[in-house]
């Protein structure tokens, strides 16, 4: 199995996607912090003009759950722009017989699978660790970390769901070779999981609800409110895995 | 002791019927060239005999092992050069055999050794850029080296000089018959001339099934041997000789064909006896192009 993954990993380094990665990570993990410093002076830039159209506005104060908010509504966006990047990781091997080659030199069709599983979990978990480590860093250093509850916690959440998300990418893969089919049925799921979300007695029990830190750290909801939703997507993900390395078995490559 | 069995294998794709209880075996240290017209099958015989295909019926035998669909266990033993060879671009012609030596389970030190040797054989010793600036002969060579860096006992190269020019193409039919010695090769092709070039034995896959195997010697020789042509002095003899042999073919000038040889002693005894001219009298040799032409064509 390591052979494939260090290939994995060169191919992520040489194709410029690491990079790519890497950057947009880093960017959104310095932004955070540095959206929430800007407000108040962001707010008196436009205070006059807003005056002039009739708004009056206060004093604006932040503090480190501004910048905690900012890292909970970027991550979507961001976990996004992942899936996109990854988007070619099987069907660029189906297209170019990839997987023929490595299936014609013995290498098993289960490792293939889980060693591609693996390589993206890696990849997504040190992306988010660098992301957290550098919102986590500023906005401690600007505002201490007082008044946030379950910080930990509500981050392993956010991780948990992108290992979610990647074992339904990788499921849809292995279905659908194509980039198109891939990405278009990973959406088509987190799309009618959204929809299902917006019932509020289905909602908590859904992977999506993994997302909703921000009411973990501001004591709104507390951890156990988690539980079911993060048992349901521990255990989904192991089924979309061991689905996927089922189908692989089979699937004409 | 065969390498490669094949017995009754059936496939489908839809309604058509591609191969229809195919069966032959391929002994150890042989080049075996595996004919047939594009569409025959051939490619669809080898990805079953690699377990990347499933047949509807019908055993593979890959060194005594049963091969299976979707089980890559018999292929530790193979090696496989398909037609176009699609590589990791980003990798240089080491980095790929390194990764295909650690795929095959090599000792790294042995993956070194090895891969230098092949590099020299294949003629990219010299190389270092990444595969990305490789040309297309470049990079079938180094599908050569990838696929015989494990020591296969059988190697496999589906239709590998088709997308070659002339060059690339004799480079390759060299370097396939340098390393008959240790192991086995099935070569399939469309292209005649590269079997006669470096082929043992030879099958010719035809509506589904094989038409015709063998040594090269055993298939001329079976089929009987080439046309006889005649020429005579003067058109009044040419008409003279068809009078009495109705199974002579005028060709052009004063040429004629015999292609039942058997009749020769008598024809000779004959423009002998009348005095006939003789110019010219040549026996043709049969090429795989003729009998696998008859065989097609019945």
């Amino acid at each position: 199995m390591s052979a494939y993954i260090k290939k994995e990993i060169t191919e992520y380094m040489r194709t410029g996607r690491m990079i790519i990665l890497g950057l947009i990570f880093i960017f959104f993990g310095i932004l955070n912090p540095a959206m929430a410093k800007l407000t108040p002076w962001l707010m008196e830039q436009l205070a006059g003009e807003m005056e002039r159209s009739g708004f009056k506005i206060g004093e604006v104060t932040v503090s480190n759950l501004s910048s905690w908010e900012q890292y909970f509504k970027n991550l979507p966006m961001i976990m996004m722009v992942f899936v996109l990047v990854i988007g070619g990781a099987f069907a660029a091997e189906y297209k170019s017989g990839g997987f023929i080659f490595a299936v014609t030199r013995g290498l098993k069709r289960d490792r293939i699978v889980l060693s591609k599983w693996s390589m993206l979990n890696l990849l997504w978990t040190v992306l988010f660790a660098v992301h957290t480590g550098i919102t986590y860093g500023y906005t401690v250093y600007f505002w201490g970390s007082e008044g946030v509850t379950s910080l930990g916690l509500s981050m392993f959440f956010w991780w948990l769901y992108g290992v979610w998300m990647i074992s339904l990418f990788v499921l849809m893969a292995v279905l659908l070779p194509t980039v198109s089919g891939a990405l278009g049925g990973t959406a088509a799921v987190y799309f009618a999981i959204y929809l299902a979300g917006m019932i509020p007695a289905v909602s908590k029990y859904l992977p999506t609800f993994l997302t909703g830190g921000m009411s973990l750290i501001t004591g709104e909801n507390v951890s156990g409110d988690y539980t079911a939703a993060a048992v349901i997507a521990g255990v989904s993900a192991a089924v979309m895995l061991a689905g996927a390395v089922m189908i692989f078995r089979k699937k004409q490559l | 002791m065969d390498i490669l069995k094949i017995e009754g294998l059936k496939k489908s794709f839809g309604t058509k019927e591609v191969l229809r209880g195919l069966s032959f075996s391929v002994p150890e240290h042989t080049v075996y060239g595996f004919v047939g017209r594009n569409g025959a099958g051939k490619s669809t015989t080898m990805k079953i005999a690699l377990g990347i295909l499933a047949a509807d019926s019908g055993d593979v035998y890959v060194d005594g092992d049963k091969v299976r669909y979707g089980d890559a266990s018999t292929n530790r033993c193979v090696g496989y050069l398909p037609d176009v060879p699609e590589f990791y671009d980003y990798m240089t012609a080491r980095e790929y055999l390194k990764f295909c030596g650690e795929l095959s389970k090599m000792e790294a030190a042995e993956i070194k050794s090895r891969s230098e040797e092949l590099l020299s054989l294949v003629g990219l010793a010299g190389e270092k850029k990444r595969v990305k600036g490789f040309s297309r002969g470049m990079k079938q060579r180094l599908g050569v080296a990838q696929a015989l860096l494990h020591r296969p006992k059988l190697l496999i190269c589906d239709e590998p000089t088709s997308a070659l020019d002339p060059l690339g193409r004799r480079e390759l039919l060299d370097i396939l018959e340098a390393v008959k010695g240790e192991t086995t090769v099935l070569f399939s092709t469309h292209i005649l001339s590269d079997v006669e070039q470096i082929c043992d034995r030879v099958a010719l896959l035809e509506k589904g099934s094989i038409a015709l195997e063998g040594t090269i010697d055993e298939i001329k020789s079976s089929h009987g041997q080439g046309d006889v042509t005649i020429v005579a002095g003067s058109d009044e003899e040419c008409k003279k000789l068809i009078g009495r042999f109705g199974k002579l073919v005028r060709g052009e000038h004063n040429s004629l064909k015999l292609k039942e040889s058997e009749q020769l002693p008598d024809v000779l005894r004959y423009i002998a006896d009348e005095g006939i001219t003789l110019m010219r009298l040549e026996r043709g040799e049969v090429t795989l192009e003729d009998l696998f032409m008859e065989v097609i064509s019945e």
